[in-house]
């Protein structure tokens, strides 16, 4: 039985809080597992340090990566996950308050599935939220596990 | 047979004399003795012979004149007294006289009889012949005269007349010819015995014989010698019909035979052919003097003008009518005439004939006008008559003198230029003033060098190439390094052009050099100025560069940083609305809310800033935009963003600007957006984005009938932070229309606005006509 879970690569405690909120107010009930930077991201994809003995055949649904990050930061994260065979795949969504336009550009030639700008105005987060959600939980079909 | 035989052949002329019977009675007082005497001393030989023709008388005078005494004649035959050949006739004649009832007579008076001396000399007489009956016999007595004198006078009026080199013609009064000379037979072309005996009226031409013949007779009544016909033209008639000119005079003379004319006539075709000649030439020559261009005018020696031709006239502007007799120093400037009329004078005094007046300097005329004008002159001199006669030959060369001066004035701007002339291996043939101060030498110091080695000349490209170029072309331009004459090194700018003779070969080389050092030096400097300043730019630039990076960092990490607080003070205002709203009153909701405006504003404002900041300083990218298309995509953005909306909204087509895509699009999209915003109370919303081309920009304009702005605070519009309304009426920072303005002013073009309260606006934006980039 494989659950389907997703992992947030979010620095900021508030976001971190509101972004679970609003998960949450979406119905989405999935397991949320929470990396504080770059390199605790990257420790759980891969099974490492932190998290040495997870299981690396439970990887999560969705990556919402923010690219500000200390450490490893976002875009960092991004490339090792599509360089590693076993995460190439994994659907990775940026998730990230900056609207330039390098971030963005960046993030594609990196191989993200998609960018979205973290509204100001809580509703629109939660409605941007509760998209993203549903449709890379529910709507996609991702790649096969394994 | 001579013509004197023929005379005495013809016979006995016979003038009858009155013929009475001889009555032989002698007077009484006339003895025998006194007519013996009378006889004896007549001066005329008298000889009386028979009719046996036997010599009965025989006097002194007849000896004398026979040579032979009487006492031999007496009872001769008279025949040894007459030339052998006319014997025969001779006696006949006496016999034939004999036999008529004639007493006397005169023998032959009309020709020529002779007689014969004793010595055998023959000499003409002239002789009488009588006959008489005495005593039953016949005597016939001749009376004879030697007549040899006169016939040799006679002769010798011939010879003389025959030798005139005129014609001479002897006409009696009635007007016939009697005698003409060889001359008159040769010009009139007749044998004399075909006109001696005519009407002198045949030598007269037909038209005039009438008159001829009246003025004979009115020349006969008054005979005086004189030229004939004086002042008109006479014409003597030749035999073949052709007339020719004479001149004829004519003398009375009496002879013998009476009154008779002696007419000289001359032929003067010659003459009158000269005169022709003469006369044409005159009119020639004068022809000449009048058509000389240059001025005739001849003085004599009080320099008294003689001649004046036209030219002169011209010349002086004074009629020659008027000029004869003046005098020529009235032609000269006052303070020239002492030396002229000395000049004059000691030319009159050498034996010179002619020279031109050149030697005094310049000399000039003075015209009737009073002006000056300067001239060239010659001056000849002519004696005739034994008076002296100056002709001076004028030309007025005012305006050869302007040319020379124009041309030594050329001359001399020439020579200011730098030229030097060399032969085909380069060796200097000329060498003017201009290169001689360019260079610092003289013509002597460098004729006969060559050029190249003179000058220590660089050359850009070979010689040898620059010389064929040369011959190809016939010219060469090019810059040159020279040393001048003390050793200071100048770049000149030489033209050289190649001079041809006449065979088109190649001869010599023109070569125009122009000192262009100070130029070179000066362009050179501008070079390195510009590489400084060049430098200083990148220098700066670079500096830009890194300030802008450092600023565009900044701007990033800024607004990430400033926006993350932002979205949690919203998200948990948020929050606790949603959670706690049952346990909060009106007001606490209604803070809540105005904290998450407030956030929220912050972030647009934050938003906005930095699009200003980073359109200031993005670089501007111009290409071929196609507004129209821009503006359609904004505005179906709008119209997608809020569907309930009632709108017209008119884009225009084709309008295409140079311009930063990206940043226009901001322009665009701040405008539009404000024009929806500010529309957004009307029930139907006017919208237009057009534009035209006016004065070498385009005028765009975006046209709402919304909210308008009082005119009075326009010059508030574009300036940052600055709203016309408050954020109740309308939302918005105040920042987008400065970021209109910055972008429009960055493409060099200008911003306005035009609006009334509640009627709506109208912003305009110019752009510079799109100019297609120039391929290098």
């Amino acid at each position: 039985m494989h659950e389907k879970t997703i992992l947030l690569v979010e620095d900021n405690v508030r976001d971190e809080a509101l972004t679970l909120r609003a998960l949450r107010k979406s119905n989405i009930a999935n397991e949320v597992i929470v990396a504080r930077d770059g390199v605790e991201a990257l420790e759980y994809l891969f099974c490492t340090g932190t998290f040495e003995g997870r299981n690396p055949d439970q990887k999560p649904q969705l990556v919402l990566l923010d690219l500000k990050l200390p450490k490893v930061d976002g875009l960092q994260v991004l490339e090792k996950i599509r360089g590693d065979e076993r995460t190439r795949r994994l659907p990775v969504v940026i998730f990230t308050s900056s609207n330039e336009e390098e971030d963005l550009i960046r993030s594609y030639n990196l191989g993200a599935n998609s960018y979205v700008r973290k509204p100001v105005e809580f509703e629109k987060f939660l409605e941007a939220t509760k998209q993203l959600g549903l449709y890379w939980l529910v709507l996609n079909e991702s790649a096969p596990i394994g | 047979m001579s013509s004197d035989e023929q005379e005495q052949a013809k016979g006995i002329n016979d003038k009858q004399v009155a013929s009475n019977p001889v009555d032989t009675r002698l007077p009484s007082h006339l003895t025998e003795s006194r007519l013996a005497g009378i006889i004896d001393s007549a001066i005329d030989a008298i000889i009386t012979v028979n009719q046996d023709y036997k010599i009965q008388v025989f006097n002194r005078a007849a000896e004398n004149m026979f040579q032979c005494p009487a006492s031999e004649a007496l009872g001769d035959s008279l025949d040894r007294f007459i030339p052998a050949r006319f014997r025969d006739t001779h006696s006949s004649h006496i016999s034939g006289f004999g036999k008529t009832g004639v007493s006397s007579r005169a023998m032959a008076s009309a020709r020529s009889i002779y007689g014969l001396r004793t010595n055998g000399e023959e000499f003409p007489i002239e002789a009488s012949i009588s006959q008489v009956e005495a005593d039953g016999q016949r005597l016939f007595t001749v009376i004879m005269r030697d007549v040899s004198e006169r016939v040799r006078a006679e002769k010798r009026f011939r010879q003389l007349i025959e030798s005139m080199p005129n014609g001479i013609v002897m006409v009696d009064k009635s007007g016939t010819i009697t005698l003409v000379n060889e001359q008159i037979e040769r010009s009139f072309g007749y044998a004399r015995s075909e006109i001696v005996g005519k009407s002198i009226e045949i030598l007269v031409p037909m038209r005039v014989r009438d008159r001829h013949h009246e003025f004979r007779t009115v020349f006969i009544a008054n005979p005086e010698a004189r030229p004939m016909g004086s002042g008109r033209d006479l014409f003597g008639l030749r035999k073949d019909g052709t007339e020719f000119p004479v001149e004829i005079g004519l003398s009375p003379i009496s002879t013998e035979a009476g009154a008779m004319v002696l007419a000289t006539i001359v032929d003067i075709s010659e003459r009158k052919h000269a005169e022709v000649v003469v006369r044409q030439s005159k009119e020639q020559l004068a022809g000449i003097i009048g058509s000389a261009m240059d001025a005739i005018v001849s003085v004599d020696e009080d320099e008294t003008i003689v001649l004046f031709n036209n030219s002169a006239e011209k010349m002086f502007l004074y009629p020659s009518e008027d000029a004869l007799g003046k005098k020529l120093s009235q032609f000269i400037p006052e303070r020239f005439r002492p030396s002229h009329n000395e000049h004059i004078k000691n030319f009159g005094r050498t034996n010179v004939s002619k020279r031109t007046m050149g030697s005094l300097g310049a000399i000039f005329g003075l015209r009737a006008d009073g002006t000056e004008f300067p001239i060239e002159a010659s001056i000849s001199k002519l004696e005739a008559g034994g008076k002296k006669l100056y002709t001076v030959i004028l030309r007025d060369i005012s305006e050869r003198k302007r040319v020379e001066e124009a041309l030594r004035e050329q001359a001399r701007i020439l020579d200011l230029a730098p030229v030097l002339i060399s032969d085909l291996n380069s060796r200097i043939v000329f060498w003017n003033s201009g290169a001689e101060e360019m260079y610092g030498w003289k013509a002597d110091e460098v004729l006969e060098k060559s050029s190249h080695v003179l000058f220590k000349t660089e050359f850009p490209r070979p010689l040898e190439e620059i010389k064929a170029r040369l011959f190809a072309r016939g010219h060469w331009e090019g810059e040159l390094i020279h040393t001048r004459r003390d050793g200071e090194q100048i770049v000149v700018a030489s033209h050289w052009v190649l001079h041809k003779d006449e065979n088109n070969k190649p001869k010599a080389i023109l070569e125009v050099n122009n000192d262009i050092t100070d130029r070179r030096r000066a362009e050179q400097e501008v070079l390195r100025l510009n590489a400084e300043l060049e430098q200083r730019v990148a220098d700066r630039t670079a500096q830009l560069q890194t300030a802008n990076k450092e600023l565009e960092a900044f701007s990033y990490s800024v607004s990430h940083d400033l926006r993350a607080p932002l979205r949690h003070i919203n998200g948990f205002s948020q929050a606790l609305a949603e959670d706690y709203g049952d346990s909060l009153d009106e007001t606490a909701s209604g803070y809540l809310t105005e904290i998450r405006s407030a956030s929220q504003e912050m972030a647009q404002l934050i938003d906005d800033v930095l699009q200003l900041a980073r359109v200031t300083r993005t670089e501007l990218h111009r290409e071929k935009v196609d507004l129209s298309a821009t503006a359609k995509e904004i505005v179906s953005k709008l119209k997608t963003g809020d569907s309930t909306r009632v709108a017209t909204i008119e884009v225009a087509d084709g309008l295409i600007a140079a311009c930063d895509k990206r940043l226009m699009g901001i322009v665009l999209t701040n405008l539009l957006s404000n024009a929806w915003k500010f529309t957004s109370k009307r029930e139907k919303a006017e919208i237009s984005f057009s534009g035209s081309s006016q004065n070498g920009e385009v005028v765009y304009s975006v046209r709402d009938n919304g909210a308008g702005f009082d005119m009075a605070f326009s010059n508030k519009l574009f300036g940052t932070f600055q709203r016309l309304h408050s954020a109740n009426e309308f939302e918005g920072t105040g920042v987008g229309l400065a970021i209109v303005q910055r972008i429009i002013h960055r493409h060099g073009g200008r911003v306005w606005a035009e609006g009334k309260l509640n009627e709506g606006a109208t912003f305009y934006f110019s752009l510079p006509i799109w100019k297609e980039p120039e391929h290098a």
